[in-house]
C-alpha cells in the first residue's frame, strides 16, 4: 500500500520535484480529526499523469483523510482522500489558473495578479519544445483597453515606462557605481540626488529593453536572461558553476514617473546548468504610483518559495526548500548558486536555531562553501557572517572577514542580504569597529532608498527627472 | 495602580515564575495632522485622523483578557494606551473599576515601554506582547516610526512625537523576555515625513543587539500587509488587522500538530493566517524581508472556530438553493437562499453539508472542517 501525490497546474513542461507544501489529518473515531504528517509534493502540468510516492503517509491506517496544500498566493486547497489496506492511493490537487492570461500562469499562482478566469477543462499538453505562444487554452478573451502598449509607454519614460539592460564592461568597470568594490560611489549617486537621464549615464546607459515576449491589454511579459532580453533576440546560456567561477554581474534600469530604480537581476539563474529565464510582468495599467511590475523565476518551485515568502509563509518556504535541496542545489555536480543562497536565506530568515544546531556543520559547510566559491555573489558571504550573528555560531572573526567581503563585492540580490547585511555591520559598529561603523554609514542611503516589498533587490537611483521636483509620497487617508 | 498599566496579576510577578506581560497602544487623535484640533504640522504627509485605532486596541486589550491562554507563562500585566476623539473608559470584568487608559503621547509611551520592558526583565522565561495601532511612516528597507498622539506637536521636531519602531526592536534584545511578540497594525508606506528627515522618532531601548543573556532572542514582528486605507477599516471598527490578529488567535491559525492534540497558535501559523486573511481586503503590501522566529505562545481554551464557505457548482445554484450544516443528525447552521456564497464559522469538526433547491438536493457528508478555512463545493442533483 503506498500514498502518492502530485499537484497540477498550468505550467506546460516546467515542473517541480518539490512543488507545494501541506499536511495531512485523519478522522479519527474518538478525537474527530488528528493531524498526521506534514508533506511536500511535486508540481506538475495539468496535462502529466506524474505523482510522486509520499513517504511519510508510508504505514497510514485505513481511513478517512484530508489533505490542505498551502498555495503561493497564500490560499489554501483541500482534497479528501481514503486509504483502503492493500490498495494504492493517488491524491491529486488541481491548483487553479486565475491569472488573465496562460503565460500569466507562474505571476498568477502567487497572486501578483488576479483577474479571474473559468477553471478550464484539462489542456492536452503542448508538445516537448512548444512554447506558450499565442492564443488557445484556458485565456481570457480580453476586452478592448484604452492602457497603451509597451512601445508607447516606453518612447516617453517620464509619463511611460521604460526598461533598460546594464551590463557593464570590463572595460569600463572600474568607474561604474556598479562596480564590485563600488558601493560607496553607488551609495554617492544616491545621495546625489540626480535626475533620472544623469543618473542613467552614470550607471553607463544600458541598451534598451524593446520587446515584450507577450503583450496583450493590461500586461506585458518579458523574459530576461545573462544575456539580455529573449525578446529581443538574446539566447539563454549555459553556465558551469563550481568553485572560483567567475561572472559578471547584470542590472535592470527601471524608469517611470516616479523616477529610476535599479534592480539587481538575479541573473543567470540556473538549474544544472541550464539557464532559466527570470520573467517580468509589467502592469501597463498602472500609471500614476510606482512601476507595477514583478519579478519571479520560471521554475515552480523557486516561483512557489518566492510567494510563499510574499504571504508570510516563511516556514512553509523554507520547508520547501529545506537543506537536502539546499544541498543539492550547492553540492550538485554544475552549482545552482542563487538558488542555494534562497535556501540560507531561508534558514538564516526564520531563524531556526534549532534546525540549524542539529546539523551546523553540515550547514556550516554548506555556507562555506557558498562563501568561497563565487566571488561575484555577496549573499553567500552575508550568509556566512549571518551564522554567527544570527544564529548563534562561535566564528567572530570569521563572520567579520566574511561580511567585510560581501561589502567589496557589491549589491546583494536579495532584499533579504542588504538586512542581514546591515543588521550585521551594526553588531560590529556596536563593538567600536570603526571600520563596520564606517560601511554602515556609507550603505544608509542605499537601505533608505531600498523597496522592502521585492525579494529581488531594487534600488531608487533617481526620484525626479530634469527640471521636475521629486514625485511627493503621500500616504493614502485612513479611516 | 500607575500609568498606563491597568491590570496585573501581582502574585504571579512577585512569585518569579514566568509571566505574560502585554502592552497595547491605540492612536486616533492625531491634533496636529490633517483634520486635528491643534496646528496643522507642515510634516503631515496627508496623515489623517484614525477611527478605527482605539477600537482596535480595546478588542485586542480586551482578547487578552477573555482568551490569552498559557498555561506555563500566564499574562500578569497589562498596559494600555489610547488617544481617540473622545476619552473613554475601558471596562472588564477583571479590572476592579473602569479606567481610563493613558494618553497614547510620546512621553507617556517611552515611559510605558520601559516600565513593561522592566516587566519582562523578571525573567528569560518571559514573554512580552506589543500591539500598536495608529499612523506608521517607513524609510526605506530598515526606518519605521510609529506616530504618536503629539506627532507634530513640537514644529521643530516633529518626530519628537514617535517611535522609531526599528531601533527600538532591535533594543528589546536587552530584555531578559526570551518571547517577544509585536504587532504592528499600521501603514509601513514609505513617505516623505519620513524620508526627508534623518530623524526617525524617539528611542526607547538604547539600541544593542548584543543580547546579553544566556537564552536565545525569539522575536517576532508581525506587520499589517494592507496598504492604505484598507490596513484600517471601517469606521469606528476594529481594524482589519485587529480582526485577523484575533481570528488567528480564535483560530485560523491554530494547530494541533502535538501529541497531545492541543490547538496552539505559533508566531509563523499566525503571521501566515493574518495575511491570508488580510489578502482578501485590500492590496497587499508584500514583506519579503521580514525576519519570523517560529513559536508557539497561545493554546486555545476552546475547539478552533474555523471560516467555512459553501457555494453550489454550478455557482447560479447558490442563488436557489437553502444551505445548511449538521454535526452527529442536528442541523447546526443554515442559510436562505442568497445569491453570494455562504460564509460562516463553524467549531473545528465533522459536519455533514446539504444544498435543497425545491426536492433537489446535493450533500457532502463526513467533511473535515479545521484551520485555517475551509471551502466547500456542493452540486446539486438534477
Amino acid at each position: 500500500m503506498s500514498v502518492s501525490m502530485a499537484a497540477r497546474a498550468l505550467l506546460y513542461h516546467k515542473r517541480a520535484d518539490a512543488g507545494l507544501v501541506g499536511s495531512v489529518y485523519r478522522e479519527d473515531a474518538d478525537k474527530g480529526v488528528v493531524f498526521v504528517d506534514r508533506v511536500t509534493v511535486p508540481m506538475v502540468d495539468w496535462g502529466s499523469e506524474r505523482a510522486d510516492h509520499i513517504r511519510a503517509l508510508d504505514g497510514a491506517a485505513s481511513g478517512r483523510y484530508l489533505l490542505q496544500l498551502a498555495l503561493p498566493d497564500g490560499r489554501i486547497v483541500t482534497e479528501n482522500f481514503e486509504i483502503v489496506a492493500d490498495k494504492n492511493t493517488e491524491v491529486v490537487v488541481r491548483v487553479p489558473h486565475e491569472g488573465p492570461a496562460e503565460w500569466t500562469s507562474l505571476h498568477a499562482m502567487t497572486g501578483e495578479i488576479t483577474a479571474a478566469v473559468p477553471m478550464p477543462s484539462p489542456a492536452p499538453t503542448p508538445a516537448k519544445g512548444a512554447r506558450r505562444r499565442g492564443a488557445g487554452g484556458p485565456a481570457r478573451e480580453f476586452a478592448a483597453s484604452a492602457v497603451p502598449d509597451y512601445a508607447h509607454l516606453r518612447a516617453d519614460p517620464e509619463h511611460g515606462f521604460e526598461m533598460r539592460f546594464l551590463a557593464p564592461h570590463a572595460d569600463t568597470l572600474g568607474a561604474s557605481p556598479l562596480a564590485p568594490g563600488a558601493l560607496p560611489m553607488l551609495a554617492a549617486l544616491i545621495r546625489a540626488d540626480l535626475p533620472v537621464d544623469e543618473a542613467e549615464e552614470a550607471l553607463g546607459g544600458g541598451i534598451e529593453i524593446a520587446t515584450p515576449v507577450q503583450e496583450e491589454a493590461d500586461y506585458a511579459l518579458f523574459e530576461l536572461v545573462h544575456a539580455g532580453s529573449l525578446g529581443d533576440g538574446a539566447a539563454r546560456g549555459r553556465f558551469n558553476f563550481g568553485p572560483g567561477s567567475d561572472l559578471a554581474r547584470v542590472y535592470l534600469l527601471a524608469k517611470s514617473a516616479h523616477g529610476a530604480s535599479l534592480v539587481c537581476l538575479p541573473a543567470p539563474w540556473t538549474r544544472e546548468g541550464e539557464e532559466i529565464e527570470i520573467e517580468l510582468l509589467l502592469d501597463k495599467s498602472v500609471r500614476d504610483g510606482p512601476p507595477g511590475y514583478a519579478l519571479t523565476i520560471g521554475d515552480p518551485m523557486i516561483n512557489t518559495a518566492l510567494g510563499y515568502i510574499n504571504n508570510g509563509a516563511l516556514h512553509e518556504a523554507a520547508r520547501l526548500i529545506g537543506f537536502e535541496t539546499a544541498r543539492d542545489l550547492l553540492f550538485h555536480k554544475i552549482s545552482s548558486p542563487l538558488a542555494a543562497a534562497i535556501g540560507g536565506y531561508l534558514l538564516v530568515l526564520g531563524l531556526d536555531r534549532s534546525a540549524y544546531r542539529a546539523r551546523s556543520a553540515d550547514w556550516k559547510n554548506w555556507v562555506d562553501n557558498l562563501a568561497h566559491w563565487f566571488e561575484w555573489l555577496p549573499d553567500g558571504a552575508i550568509l556566512r557572517a549571518s551564522l554567527y550573528f544570527v544564529l548563534g555560531d562561535k566564528d567572530r572573526d570569521g563572520a567579520y572577514d566574511a561580511l567585510m567581503k560581501a561589502c567589496n563585492r557589491g549589491l546583494p540580490f536579495f532584499t533579504f542580504g542588504l538586512r542581514l547585511m546591515l543588521e550585521g555591520l551594526r553588531r560590529f559598529a556596536n563593538e567600536g569597529d570603526a571600520e563596520a561603523a564606517q560601511r554602515l554609514a556609507m550603505l544608509e542611503p542605499i537601505a533608505q532608498a531600498c523597496d522592502p516589498s521585492r525579494n529581488f533587490l531594487c534600488v531608487d537611483i533617481a526620484r525626479r527627472w530634469q527640471g521636475a521636483a521629486a514625485a511627493q509620497e503621500v500616504v493614502a487617508g485612513h479611516v | 495602580m500607575s500609568g498606563a498599566l491597568v491590570w496585573k496579576d501581582q502574585a504571579r510577578i512577585d512569585s518569579g515564575k514566568p509571566a505574560a506581560h502585554a502592552i497595547v497602544i491605540g492612536v486616533g487623535e492625531y491634533p496636529y495632522l490633517v483634520g486635528g484640533n491643534g496646528p496643522l504640522t507642515d510634516k503631515n504627509g496627508g496623515l489623517q485622523q484614525l477611527s478605527s485605532p482605539p477600537e482596535s486596541a480595546f478588542r485586542f486589550a480586551r482578547w487578552l483578557l477573555d482568551e490569552f491562554n498559557n498555561p506555563g507563562i500566564p499574562l500578569a500585566s497589562l498596559s494600555l494606551l489610547v488617544s481617540g476623539s473622545q476619552a473613554r473608559a475601558f471596562e472588564h470584568p477583571r479590572l476592579l473599576e473602569p479606567v481610563t487608559p493613558a494618553a497614547a503621547d510620546s512621553a507617556r509611551a517611552v515611559a510605558a515601554l520601559r516600565a513593561w520592558k522592566a516587566l519582562g526583565d523578571s525573567s528569560e522565561e518571559n514573554l512580552v506582547l506589543f500591539y500598536f495601532c495608529g499612523h506608521g511612516v517607513a524609510r526605506g528597507l530598515e526606518g519605521l516610526s510609529l506616530l504618536l498622539r503629539d506627532y507634530g506637536e513640537e514644529p521643530d521636531m516633529p518626530m519628537e512625537g514617535a517611535i522609531d519602531f526599528a531601533a527600538f526592536q532591535r533594543g528589546m534584545a536587552q530584555c531578559a523576555a526570551s518571547y517577544q511578540c509585536f504587532f504592528v497594525d499600521a501603514c509601513r508606506q514609505v513617505s516623505d515625513i519620513a524620508r526627508n528627515t534623518s530623524e526617525s522618532g524617539r528611542k526607547v531601548i538604547q539600541d544593542d543587539i548584543n543580547r546579553p543573556f544566556e537564552s536565545d532572542w525569539n522575536y517576532a514582528v508581525l506587520f499589517a500587509t494592507v496598504e492604505g486605507k484598507s490596513a484600517y477599516g471601517r469606521r469606528d471598527k476594529p481594524s482589519f488587522y485587529a480582526e485577523e490578529l484575533i481570528r488567528g488567535l480564535n483560530g485560523t491559525a491554530a494547530n494541533n500538530r502535538n501529541a497531545d492534540g492541543e490547538w496552539r497558535v505559533s508566531t509563523g501559523d499566525l503571521n501566515a493566517s493574518i495575511h491570508r486573511g488580510l489578502s482578501l481586503r485590500g492590496k497587499k503590501i508584500k514583506n519579503p524581508a521580514v525576519r519570523l522566529v517560529e513559536f508557539e505562545f497561545h493554546v486555545l481554551r476552546r475547539a478552533p472556530m474555523v471560516p467555512v464557505t459553501v457555494f453550489c457548482e454550478p455557482r447560479s445554484d447558490t442563488a436557489l438553493a437553502e444551505l445548511s450544516c449538521a454535526s452527529n443528525g442536528t442541523v447546526v447552521d443554515r442559510r436562505d437562499p442568497a445569491p453570494d456564497d455562504w460564509r460562516t464559522e463553524l467549531p473545528f469538526g465533522i459536519y455533514d453539508f446539504q444544498a435543497r433547491i425545491d426536492s433537489r438536493t446535493g450533500r457532502r457528508v463526513g467533511e473535515m472542517v479545521l484551520p485555517p478555512y475551509r471551502e466547500l463545493k456542493i452540486q446539486v442533483s438534477p
